[in-house]
Protein backbone atom coordinates (compact mmCIF):
# COMPACT_ATOMS: atom_id res chain seq x y z
CA UNK A 1 0.00 0.00 0.00
CA UNK A 2 1.54 3.26 -0.78
CA UNK A 3 1.75 5.89 1.67
CA UNK A 4 -0.74 8.33 -0.12
CA UNK A 5 -3.31 5.25 -0.03
CA UNK A 6 -2.35 4.83 3.66
CA UNK A 7 -3.29 8.20 4.34
CA UNK A 8 -6.43 8.20 2.68
CA UNK A 9 -7.82 5.23 4.54
CA UNK A 10 -6.96 6.37 7.50
CA UNK A 11 -8.10 9.56 6.81
CA UNK A 12 -11.96 7.95 5.79
CA UNK A 13 -11.54 6.22 8.85
CA UNK A 14 -11.68 8.54 11.37
CA UNK A 15 -13.88 10.55 8.94
CA UNK A 16 -16.55 7.57 9.51
CA UNK A 17 -15.34 7.20 13.27
CA UNK A 18 -16.54 10.91 13.52
CA UNK A 19 -19.74 10.27 11.94
CA UNK A 20 -20.91 7.60 13.37
CA UNK A 21 -20.31 9.74 16.95
CA UNK A 22 -22.45 12.73 15.51
CA UNK A 23 -25.00 10.55 14.84
CA UNK A 24 -25.04 8.43 17.99
CA UNK A 25 -24.71 12.25 20.17
CA UNK A 26 -27.74 13.04 17.79
CA UNK A 27 -29.26 9.89 18.37
CA UNK A 28 -28.90 10.90 22.65
CA UNK A 29 -32.04 14.06 22.65
CA UNK A 30 -35.39 12.89 22.20
CA UNK A 31 -37.97 15.26 19.84
CA UNK A 32 -41.12 16.24 21.55
CA UNK A 33 -44.17 17.26 20.25
CA UNK A 34 -47.07 17.49 22.60
CA UNK A 35 -50.29 19.64 23.18
CA UNK A 36 -53.19 20.08 25.73
CA UNK A 37 -56.06 22.30 25.93
CA UNK A 38 -56.03 25.33 28.20
CA UNK A 39 -58.14 28.64 29.37
CA UNK A 40 -57.64 30.80 26.86
CA UNK A 41 -56.74 33.75 30.22
CA UNK A 42 -55.48 30.83 32.51
CA UNK A 43 -51.84 30.24 33.86
CA UNK A 44 -49.02 28.50 32.43
CA UNK A 45 -46.30 27.38 34.69
CA UNK A 46 -42.97 26.33 32.97
CA UNK A 47 -40.01 24.51 34.59
CA UNK A 48 -36.94 23.88 32.90
CA UNK A 49 -33.54 23.78 34.47
CA UNK A 50 -31.31 23.95 31.30
CA UNK A 51 -30.91 24.82 27.72
CA UNK A 52 -33.85 26.65 26.43
CA UNK A 53 -37.88 28.20 26.99
CA UNK A 54 -39.25 29.90 23.87
CA UNK A 55 -42.66 31.10 24.72
CA UNK A 56 -45.36 32.60 21.81
CA UNK A 57 -48.72 33.60 22.22
CA UNK A 58 -51.23 32.71 19.71
CA UNK A 59 -54.98 32.23 19.24
CA UNK A 60 -55.56 28.55 19.83
CA UNK A 61 -56.99 27.60 22.89
CA UNK A 62 -54.57 24.89 23.84
CA UNK A 63 -51.11 24.71 24.89
CA UNK A 64 -48.65 23.49 22.49
CA UNK A 65 -44.82 21.84 23.28
CA UNK A 66 -42.33 21.08 20.68
CA UNK A 67 -38.77 20.97 20.97
CA UNK A 68 -35.99 18.28 22.04
CA UNK A 69 -35.45 16.96 25.54
CA UNK A 70 -31.56 16.66 26.36
CA UNK A 71 -29.58 13.70 27.63
CA UNK A 72 -30.08 12.97 31.12
CA UNK A 73 -33.92 14.05 31.46
CA UNK A 74 -36.23 11.49 32.59
CA UNK A 75 -39.57 12.92 30.88
CA UNK A 76 -41.66 15.96 30.07
CA UNK A 77 -44.96 15.93 31.62
CA UNK A 78 -48.22 18.61 30.52
CA UNK A 79 -50.93 18.45 32.76
CA UNK A 80 -53.70 20.70 33.59
CA UNK A 81 -54.80 21.67 37.66
CA UNK A 82 -57.57 23.64 36.86
CA UNK A 83 -57.29 26.69 34.98
CA UNK A 84 -53.30 25.89 35.33
CA UNK A 85 -51.43 24.39 32.75
CA UNK A 86 -47.90 22.73 33.79
CA UNK A 87 -44.78 21.98 31.66
CA UNK A 88 -42.65 20.90 33.23
CA UNK A 89 -39.29 18.76 32.23
CA UNK A 90 -38.51 16.31 34.87
CA UNK A 91 -34.84 15.21 35.92
CA UNK A 92 -33.90 12.22 37.65
CA UNK A 93 -33.58 12.73 41.21
CA UNK A 94 -29.27 11.87 41.69
CA UNK A 95 -28.19 12.52 38.21
CA UNK A 96 -24.82 13.92 37.94
CA UNK A 97 -24.74 15.26 34.29
CA UNK A 98 -27.73 17.01 32.61
CA UNK A 99 -27.97 18.64 28.73
CA UNK A 100 -30.38 21.16 28.41
CA UNK A 101 -33.53 20.53 27.02
CA UNK A 102 -34.58 23.10 24.38
CA UNK A 103 -38.30 23.79 24.43
CA UNK A 104 -40.68 25.98 22.00
CA UNK A 105 -44.29 26.09 23.66
CA UNK A 106 -47.44 28.25 22.36
CA UNK A 107 -49.86 29.22 24.56
CA UNK A 108 -53.53 31.18 24.25
CA UNK A 109 -52.40 35.01 23.93
CA UNK A 110 -54.15 36.36 27.33
CA UNK A 111 -52.54 33.46 29.16
CA UNK A 112 -50.83 34.60 32.32
CA UNK A 113 -46.94 33.21 32.05
CA UNK A 114 -44.84 31.66 35.43
CA UNK A 115 -41.25 30.51 34.23
CA UNK A 116 -38.91 28.53 36.52
CA UNK A 117 -35.44 28.60 35.00
CA UNK A 118 -32.06 27.37 36.42
CA UNK A 119 -29.74 28.15 33.31
CA UNK A 120 -32.28 27.72 30.46
CA UNK A 121 -32.92 31.20 28.51
CA UNK A 122 -36.03 32.22 28.43
CA UNK A 123 -37.93 34.43 25.94
CA UNK A 124 -41.89 35.47 25.97
CA UNK A 125 -43.34 37.22 23.33
CA UNK A 126 -47.15 38.12 22.33
CA UNK A 127 -48.70 37.81 25.92
CA UNK A 128 -51.04 40.55 26.72
CA UNK A 129 -51.14 38.43 30.60
CA UNK A 130 -49.22 38.91 33.22
CA UNK A 131 -45.70 37.42 32.82
CA UNK A 132 -43.56 36.06 36.01
CA UNK A 133 -40.00 34.99 35.06
CA UNK A 134 -37.58 33.48 37.21
CA UNK A 135 -33.78 32.09 35.91
CA UNK A 136 -30.51 32.12 37.87
CA UNK A 137 -28.13 32.77 35.25
CA UNK A 138 -29.96 32.23 32.14
CA UNK A 139 -30.60 35.36 30.46
CA UNK A 140 -34.36 36.52 30.13
CA UNK A 141 -35.89 38.33 27.46
CA UNK A 142 -40.15 39.45 27.06
CA UNK A 143 -41.58 41.60 23.94
CA UNK A 144 -45.25 42.39 23.07
CA UNK A 145 -47.63 43.97 25.43
CA UNK A 146 -47.92 41.80 28.30
CA UNK A 147 -50.09 43.41 31.60
CA UNK A 148 -47.51 43.52 33.83
CA UNK A 149 -44.05 42.06 34.03
CA UNK A 150 -41.75 40.60 36.65
CA UNK A 151 -38.52 39.18 36.00
CA UNK A 152 -35.37 37.91 38.21
CA UNK A 153 -32.41 36.87 37.74
CA UNK A 154 -29.11 36.58 39.66
CA UNK A 155 -26.38 36.59 37.29
CA UNK A 156 -28.32 36.39 33.73
CA UNK A 157 -29.25 39.30 31.67
CA UNK A 158 -32.77 40.99 31.57
CA UNK A 159 -34.25 42.49 28.02
CA UNK A 160 -37.43 43.77 28.11
CA UNK A 161 -39.03 45.41 25.05
CA UNK A 162 -42.54 45.37 26.03
CA UNK A 163 -45.16 48.22 26.27
CA UNK A 164 -46.46 46.51 29.83
CA UNK A 165 -47.15 49.17 32.16
CA UNK A 166 -45.88 47.83 35.31
CA UNK A 167 -42.11 46.45 35.70
CA UNK A 168 -40.29 45.05 37.81
CA UNK A 169 -36.57 43.74 37.07
CA UNK A 170 -34.16 42.50 39.43
CA UNK A 171 -30.87 41.02 39.07
CA UNK A 172 -27.43 40.62 41.26
CA UNK A 173 -25.11 41.28 38.78
CA UNK A 174 -26.85 40.89 34.88
CA UNK A 175 -27.62 44.06 33.25
CA UNK A 176 -31.33 45.34 32.57
CA UNK A 177 -32.42 46.59 29.38
CA UNK A 178 -35.79 47.73 29.39
CA UNK A 179 -37.60 49.41 26.13
CA UNK A 180 -41.20 51.00 25.77
CA UNK A 181 -42.10 50.46 29.06
CA UNK A 182 -44.81 53.14 31.12
CA UNK A 183 -46.04 53.66 33.91
CA UNK A 184 -44.80 51.93 37.16
CA UNK A 185 -41.15 50.61 37.12
CA UNK A 186 -39.32 48.93 39.38
CA UNK A 187 -35.73 47.90 39.32
CA UNK A 188 -32.77 46.64 41.43
CA UNK A 189 -29.57 45.69 40.86
CA UNK A 190 -26.00 45.00 43.14
CA UNK A 191 -23.94 45.28 40.02
CA UNK A 192 -25.52 44.73 36.55
CA UNK A 193 -25.94 47.91 34.89
CA UNK A 194 -29.59 49.38 33.84
CA UNK A 195 -30.45 51.10 30.03
CA UNK A 196 -34.08 52.11 30.72
CA UNK A 197 -35.79 53.98 27.80
CA UNK A 198 -39.46 54.55 28.11
CA UNK A 199 -41.88 54.85 25.64
CA UNK A 200 -44.71 57.01 27.29
CA UNK A 201 -44.14 59.20 30.68
CA UNK A 202 -42.92 57.36 33.48
CA UNK A 203 -45.29 57.64 36.40
CA UNK A 204 -43.27 55.93 39.25
CA UNK A 205 -39.76 54.68 38.74
CA UNK A 206 -37.63 53.31 41.61
CA UNK A 207 -33.90 52.27 40.80
CA UNK A 208 -31.72 50.89 43.75
CA UNK A 209 -28.37 49.67 42.83
CA UNK A 210 -24.58 49.03 44.51
CA UNK A 211 -22.31 49.47 41.92
CA UNK A 212 -24.28 49.20 39.08
CA UNK A 213 -25.27 52.32 36.80
CA UNK A 214 -28.40 53.79 35.76
CA UNK A 215 -28.74 55.65 32.01
CA UNK A 216 -32.70 56.46 32.02
CA UNK A 217 -34.17 58.38 29.50
CA UNK A 218 -37.77 59.74 29.15
CA UNK A 219 -40.63 61.80 30.33
CA UNK A 220 -42.28 62.57 33.24
CA UNK A 221 -45.92 62.83 33.82
CA UNK A 222 -47.20 65.73 35.57
CA UNK A 223 -47.22 63.75 39.42
CA UNK A 224 -44.30 61.70 38.55
CA UNK A 225 -41.92 59.90 41.78
CA UNK A 226 -38.54 59.31 40.88
CA UNK A 227 -36.42 57.50 43.04
CA UNK A 228 -32.91 56.71 42.30
CA UNK A 229 -30.04 55.52 44.97
CA UNK A 230 -27.01 54.13 43.86
CA UNK A 231 -23.45 53.93 46.13
CA UNK A 232 -20.78 53.81 43.28
CA UNK A 233 -22.61 53.18 40.20
CA UNK A 234 -23.23 56.52 38.06
CA UNK A 235 -26.85 57.61 37.44
CA UNK A 236 -28.04 59.49 34.10
CA UNK A 237 -31.52 60.95 33.43
CA UNK A 238 -32.15 62.58 30.61
CA UNK A 239 -35.68 64.13 30.40
CA UNK A 240 -37.27 65.12 27.78
CA UNK A 241 -40.86 66.56 26.95
CA UNK A 242 -39.93 70.09 29.03
CA UNK A 243 -39.87 68.04 32.58
CA UNK A 244 -41.44 69.87 35.48
CA UNK A 245 -40.57 68.85 39.10
CA UNK A 246 -39.08 69.28 42.07
CA UNK A 247 -35.60 67.71 41.96
CA UNK A 248 -33.60 66.67 44.59
CA UNK A 249 -30.20 65.05 44.32
CA UNK A 250 -27.74 64.38 46.92
CA UNK A 251 -24.11 62.76 47.05
CA UNK A 252 -21.54 61.82 49.72
CA UNK A 253 -18.65 62.49 47.36
CA UNK A 254 -19.81 62.11 43.50
CA UNK A 255 -20.15 64.66 41.48
CA UNK A 256 -23.23 66.68 40.03
CA UNK A 257 -23.98 67.72 36.29
CA UNK A 258 -27.53 69.36 36.36
CA UNK A 259 -28.29 70.75 32.37
CA UNK A 260 -31.08 72.61 33.30
CA UNK A 261 -29.44 75.25 34.76
CA UNK A 262 -28.88 74.74 38.67
CA UNK A 263 -24.67 73.79 39.88
CA UNK A 264 -24.67 71.17 42.63
CA UNK A 265 -23.56 73.19 45.84
CA UNK A 266 -21.05 71.43 48.52
CA UNK A 267 -22.73 70.44 51.65
CA UNK A 268 -20.07 70.90 53.91
CA UNK A 269 -16.36 73.36 53.94
CA UNK A 270 -14.33 69.98 54.69
CA UNK A 271 -16.54 67.61 53.56
CA UNK A 272 -16.74 66.44 49.64
CA UNK A 273 -20.57 66.09 49.62
CA UNK A 274 -22.82 68.24 47.18
CA UNK A 275 -26.38 68.41 46.78
CA UNK A 276 -28.74 70.36 44.77
CA UNK A 277 -32.42 71.00 44.93
CA UNK A 278 -34.17 73.08 42.04
CA UNK A 279 -37.78 73.49 41.05
CA UNK A 280 -39.07 73.40 37.18
CA UNK A 281 -41.87 74.70 35.66
CA UNK A 282 -44.26 74.39 38.20
CA UNK A 283 -43.04 71.20 40.22
CA UNK A 284 -45.53 68.48 40.10
CA UNK A 285 -43.31 65.37 39.85
CA UNK A 286 -40.87 64.71 42.51
CA UNK A 287 -37.27 63.54 41.25
CA UNK A 288 -35.09 62.18 44.47
CA UNK A 289 -31.30 60.66 43.62
CA UNK A 290 -28.97 59.84 46.14
CA UNK A 291 -25.74 58.40 45.50
CA UNK A 292 -22.45 57.98 47.62
CA UNK A 293 -20.05 58.46 45.20
CA UNK A 294 -21.51 57.84 41.92
CA UNK A 295 -21.66 60.81 39.99
CA UNK A 296 -25.38 62.02 38.67
CA UNK A 297 -26.15 63.15 35.37
CA UNK A 298 -29.12 65.50 34.98
CA UNK A 299 -29.39 65.76 30.89
CA UNK A 300 -31.91 67.40 28.38
CA UNK A 301 -33.59 65.37 25.75
CA UNK B 1 12.85 25.44 49.91
CA UNK B 2 15.82 27.41 51.58
CA UNK B 3 16.33 29.81 48.71
CA UNK B 4 17.42 33.34 50.30
CA UNK B 5 16.02 35.22 47.85
CA UNK B 6 12.42 34.91 47.89
CA UNK B 7 11.65 37.90 45.24
CA UNK B 8 12.89 35.77 42.83
CA UNK B 9 11.57 32.07 44.10
CA UNK B 10 8.14 33.59 43.93
CA UNK B 11 8.80 33.67 40.19
CA UNK B 12 9.34 30.72 39.33
CA UNK B 13 6.05 29.83 38.14
CA UNK B 14 5.71 32.51 35.72
CA UNK B 15 9.13 31.80 34.45
CA UNK B 16 8.54 28.15 33.36
CA UNK B 17 5.46 29.74 32.24
CA UNK B 18 7.39 32.12 30.00
CA UNK B 19 5.08 35.15 31.37
CA UNK B 20 8.15 37.12 32.50
CA UNK B 21 9.49 40.31 30.88
CA UNK B 22 12.87 39.70 29.13
CA UNK B 23 14.63 41.33 31.93
CA UNK B 24 12.94 39.37 34.64
CA UNK B 25 13.58 36.23 32.81
CA UNK B 26 17.22 37.11 32.54
CA UNK B 27 17.26 37.59 36.06
CA UNK B 28 15.61 34.49 36.94
CA UNK B 29 17.89 32.63 34.39
CA UNK B 30 20.95 33.93 36.26
CA UNK B 31 19.69 33.13 39.42
CA UNK B 32 19.33 29.32 38.44
CA UNK B 33 22.79 28.79 37.42
CA UNK B 34 23.54 29.18 41.22
CA UNK B 35 20.88 28.19 43.38
CA UNK B 36 20.20 24.50 43.17
CA UNK B 37 16.86 24.98 45.37
CA UNK B 38 14.80 26.95 42.75
CA UNK B 39 16.57 24.74 39.92
CA UNK B 40 14.83 21.41 41.48
CA UNK B 41 11.56 23.45 41.82
CA UNK B 42 11.76 24.75 38.59
CA UNK B 43 12.86 21.29 37.06
CA UNK B 44 9.58 19.83 39.44
CA UNK B 45 7.28 22.90 38.09
CA UNK B 46 8.20 20.98 34.47
CA UNK B 47 7.83 17.85 35.43
CA UNK B 48 3.98 18.90 36.79
CA UNK B 49 3.11 20.85 33.70
CA UNK B 50 4.55 17.39 31.48
CA UNK B 51 2.05 15.19 33.60
CA UNK B 52 -1.14 17.92 33.58
CA UNK B 53 -0.82 18.13 29.81
CA UNK B 54 -1.15 14.89 29.33
CA UNK B 55 -3.96 14.36 31.70
CA UNK B 56 -7.62 13.35 29.89
CA UNK B 57 -9.57 16.73 29.32
CA UNK B 58 -11.93 15.93 32.12
CA UNK B 59 -11.68 13.18 35.07
CA UNK B 60 -14.82 12.82 37.72
CA UNK B 61 -14.42 12.06 40.85
CA UNK B 62 -15.54 8.65 42.24
CA UNK B 63 -18.84 9.09 43.56
CA UNK B 64 -18.37 8.03 47.10
CA UNK B 65 -15.78 11.09 47.47
CA UNK B 66 -18.63 14.02 47.74
CA UNK B 67 -20.35 11.84 50.98
CA UNK B 68 -16.72 12.17 52.50
CA UNK B 69 -16.61 16.32 51.86
CA UNK B 70 -19.95 16.22 52.69
CA UNK B 71 -19.07 14.76 56.25
CA UNK B 72 -16.53 16.97 56.73
CA UNK B 73 -18.32 20.11 55.94
CA UNK B 74 -20.74 19.21 58.49
CA UNK B 75 -18.56 18.65 61.01
CA UNK B 76 -16.65 22.20 60.96
CA UNK B 77 -17.40 24.62 63.68
CA UNK B 78 -18.49 28.27 62.29
CA UNK B 79 -15.02 30.59 61.60
CA UNK B 80 -13.19 27.73 60.13
CA UNK B 81 -12.61 27.59 56.61
CA UNK B 82 -14.39 24.61 54.59
CA UNK B 83 -13.94 22.71 51.79
CA UNK B 84 -10.08 23.39 52.00
CA UNK B 85 -8.38 20.01 50.61
CA UNK B 86 -6.08 18.75 53.34
CA UNK B 87 -2.25 19.87 52.07
CA UNK B 88 -0.03 17.21 50.67
CA UNK B 89 2.02 14.87 52.37
CA UNK B 90 5.87 15.71 51.65
CA UNK B 91 7.43 13.71 48.89
CA UNK B 92 10.53 11.17 50.91
CA UNK B 93 13.43 13.96 49.38
CA UNK B 94 12.03 16.72 51.51
CA UNK B 95 11.48 19.16 48.51
CA UNK B 96 8.13 21.35 48.62
CA UNK B 97 5.09 19.26 47.71
CA UNK B 98 4.01 20.12 44.21
CA UNK B 99 1.98 23.14 43.56
CA UNK B 100 -1.94 22.04 42.96
CA UNK B 101 -1.79 20.91 39.26
CA UNK B 102 -2.83 23.19 36.44
CA UNK B 103 -5.12 21.58 34.19
CA UNK B 104 -6.25 23.62 31.65
CA UNK B 105 -8.64 20.91 29.94
CA UNK B 106 -10.39 20.16 33.24
CA UNK B 107 -14.14 20.22 32.75
CA UNK B 108 -15.26 19.37 36.14
CA UNK B 109 -19.01 18.04 36.61
CA UNK B 110 -20.86 21.08 37.24
CA UNK B 111 -23.85 19.01 39.03
CA UNK B 112 -21.69 19.25 42.28
CA UNK B 113 -18.39 20.46 41.81
CA UNK B 114 -19.68 24.24 40.92
CA UNK B 115 -21.86 23.55 44.07
CA UNK B 116 -19.35 22.96 46.26
CA UNK B 117 -17.20 25.69 45.03
CA UNK B 118 -19.95 28.00 45.42
CA UNK B 119 -20.64 27.05 48.60
CA UNK B 120 -17.18 27.28 49.87
CA UNK B 121 -16.53 30.66 48.64
CA UNK B 122 -19.74 31.66 49.78
CA UNK B 123 -18.79 30.47 53.10
CA UNK B 124 -15.26 31.88 52.76
CA UNK B 125 -16.69 35.32 52.72
CA UNK B 126 -19.78 35.05 55.07
CA UNK B 127 -17.49 33.27 57.60
CA UNK B 128 -14.70 34.99 57.78
CA UNK B 129 -16.45 38.80 57.62
CA UNK B 130 -18.19 40.21 60.34
CA UNK B 131 -21.83 41.46 59.67
CA UNK B 132 -20.08 44.43 60.92
CA UNK B 133 -17.65 44.45 58.00
CA UNK B 134 -15.05 43.75 60.71
CA UNK B 135 -13.64 46.75 61.25
CA UNK B 136 -13.40 46.81 64.88
CA UNK B 137 -15.13 50.37 65.11
CA UNK B 138 -17.51 51.62 67.23
CA UNK B 139 -21.48 51.67 65.41
CA UNK B 140 -21.85 55.14 63.73
CA UNK B 141 -24.14 57.36 65.78
CA UNK B 142 -27.46 57.87 63.55
CA UNK B 143 -29.00 61.17 63.23
CA UNK B 144 -32.14 60.19 65.16
CA UNK B 145 -33.25 57.64 68.17
CA UNK B 146 -35.93 56.35 65.43
CA UNK B 147 -33.01 55.65 62.83
CA UNK B 148 -30.82 54.03 65.31
CA UNK B 149 -33.62 51.31 66.24
CA UNK B 150 -34.20 50.91 62.39
CA UNK B 151 -30.40 50.44 61.81
CA UNK B 152 -30.33 48.16 64.76
CA UNK B 153 -33.01 45.78 63.68
CA UNK B 154 -31.89 45.67 59.93
CA UNK B 155 -28.15 44.60 61.36
CA UNK B 156 -29.97 41.91 63.16
CA UNK B 157 -32.07 41.01 60.03
CA UNK B 158 -28.98 40.96 58.03
CA UNK B 159 -27.43 38.55 60.57
CA UNK B 160 -30.32 36.56 60.84
CA UNK B 161 -30.45 35.72 56.79
CA UNK B 162 -26.78 35.10 57.01
CA UNK B 163 -27.98 31.96 59.55
CA UNK B 164 -30.57 31.32 56.98
CA UNK B 165 -28.51 30.94 53.98
CA UNK B 166 -25.92 29.30 55.64
CA UNK B 167 -28.28 26.77 56.88
CA UNK B 168 -29.81 26.55 53.98
CA UNK B 169 -26.31 25.35 51.52
CA UNK B 170 -25.53 22.92 54.56
CA UNK B 171 -29.08 21.26 54.16
CA UNK B 172 -29.13 21.26 50.51
CA UNK B 173 -28.69 17.13 49.62
CA UNK B 174 -25.14 16.12 48.99
CA UNK B 175 -26.41 14.39 45.55
CA UNK B 176 -28.78 17.14 44.54
CA UNK B 177 -28.56 17.20 40.52
CA UNK B 178 -29.86 20.62 40.11
CA UNK B 179 -27.86 23.72 41.73
CA UNK B 180 -30.48 26.08 42.03
CA UNK B 181 -29.23 29.11 42.57
CA UNK B 182 -25.40 30.61 41.34
CA UNK B 183 -23.91 30.43 44.85
CA UNK B 184 -20.51 32.32 43.30
CA UNK B 185 -22.97 35.48 41.97
CA UNK B 186 -24.36 35.74 45.08
CA UNK B 187 -21.38 35.48 46.79
CA UNK B 188 -19.82 38.46 44.42
CA UNK B 189 -22.81 40.17 45.49
CA UNK B 190 -22.30 39.58 49.00
CA UNK B 191 -18.85 40.82 48.34
CA UNK B 192 -20.15 44.10 46.87
CA UNK B 193 -22.63 44.90 49.15
CA UNK B 194 -20.10 44.47 52.16
CA UNK B 195 -17.51 46.95 50.73
CA UNK B 196 -20.27 49.83 50.19
CA UNK B 197 -21.61 49.00 54.06
CA UNK B 198 -17.70 49.30 55.20
CA UNK B 199 -17.16 52.22 52.85
CA UNK B 200 -20.65 53.66 54.40
CA UNK B 201 -19.48 53.47 57.49
CA UNK B 202 -16.44 54.54 57.23
CA UNK B 203 -17.85 57.92 56.24
CA UNK B 204 -20.32 57.72 58.96
CA UNK B 205 -17.24 57.46 61.69
CA UNK B 206 -16.18 61.14 60.63
CA UNK B 207 -19.30 62.63 59.99
CA UNK B 208 -21.68 61.03 62.76
CA UNK B 209 -25.02 61.52 62.42
CA UNK B 210 -25.00 62.39 58.96
CA UNK B 211 -28.71 61.80 57.58
CA UNK B 212 -27.88 60.86 53.94
CA UNK B 213 -24.83 58.26 55.29
CA UNK B 214 -27.37 56.54 57.47
CA UNK B 215 -29.86 56.41 55.11
CA UNK B 216 -27.59 54.58 52.64
CA UNK B 217 -26.11 52.26 55.16
CA UNK B 218 -30.12 51.07 55.83
CA UNK B 219 -30.59 50.98 52.22
CA UNK B 220 -27.41 48.82 52.43
CA UNK B 221 -28.79 46.43 55.03
CA UNK B 222 -32.01 46.03 53.39
CA UNK B 223 -30.36 45.12 49.92
CA UNK B 224 -28.18 42.49 51.83
CA UNK B 225 -30.96 40.94 53.25
CA UNK B 226 -33.32 41.36 50.11
CA UNK B 227 -29.99 39.27 48.54
CA UNK B 228 -29.28 36.85 51.54
CA UNK B 229 -33.40 35.69 51.69
CA UNK B 230 -33.57 35.68 47.93
CA UNK B 231 -30.91 32.99 47.66
CA UNK B 232 -32.29 31.56 50.70
CA UNK B 233 -35.47 30.67 48.85
CA UNK B 234 -34.06 29.72 45.55
CA UNK B 235 -31.44 27.19 47.00
CA UNK B 236 -33.98 25.04 48.76
CA UNK B 237 -36.29 25.22 45.82
CA UNK B 238 -36.13 21.55 44.67
CA UNK B 239 -36.53 21.87 40.89
CA UNK B 240 -35.17 17.98 40.68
Amino acid sequence: MTRTTSRLTALIVVALVVVTAGAASGQDGKAIERSLAAASDGTVTIKNVAGSISVEGWSEAKVSVTGMLGEGTERLDLTNEGRRTIVEVVLPRHARHVEGSDLVIRVPRGSRIEIEAVSATVEVGDVTGALDLHAISGDISARGAAREVTAQTVSGMIEIAATTAKLTAESVSGDITVEGVRGDIEVSTVSGDVALKTSGAIDRLRFNSVSGELDCSGALSPKATLKAESHSGDITLTLGGKPEGDFSITTFSGEIENAFGPRGKRTSRYAPGRELEFTLGDGGARVEVTTFSGDVFLLER
Amino acid sequence: MSCQNENLAARLDDWVDGLLAPAHAAAVARHLEQCADCRREAEALRALLREAAALPPAREPARDLWDGIAARLREEEPGEQPGRAAPHPPPPDGNLPPRAARRPGARPGWAWSGWLAAAACLALVLLTRAPNGGTGHAAPRPAEPLLAATLRDLESGSRQAQAEYLAALRGVEADAAVPTTDGLAIASGLQTIDAALAQTRAALESEPGNPLLTRLLASGYAERIDLLRRATLQTTRDLA
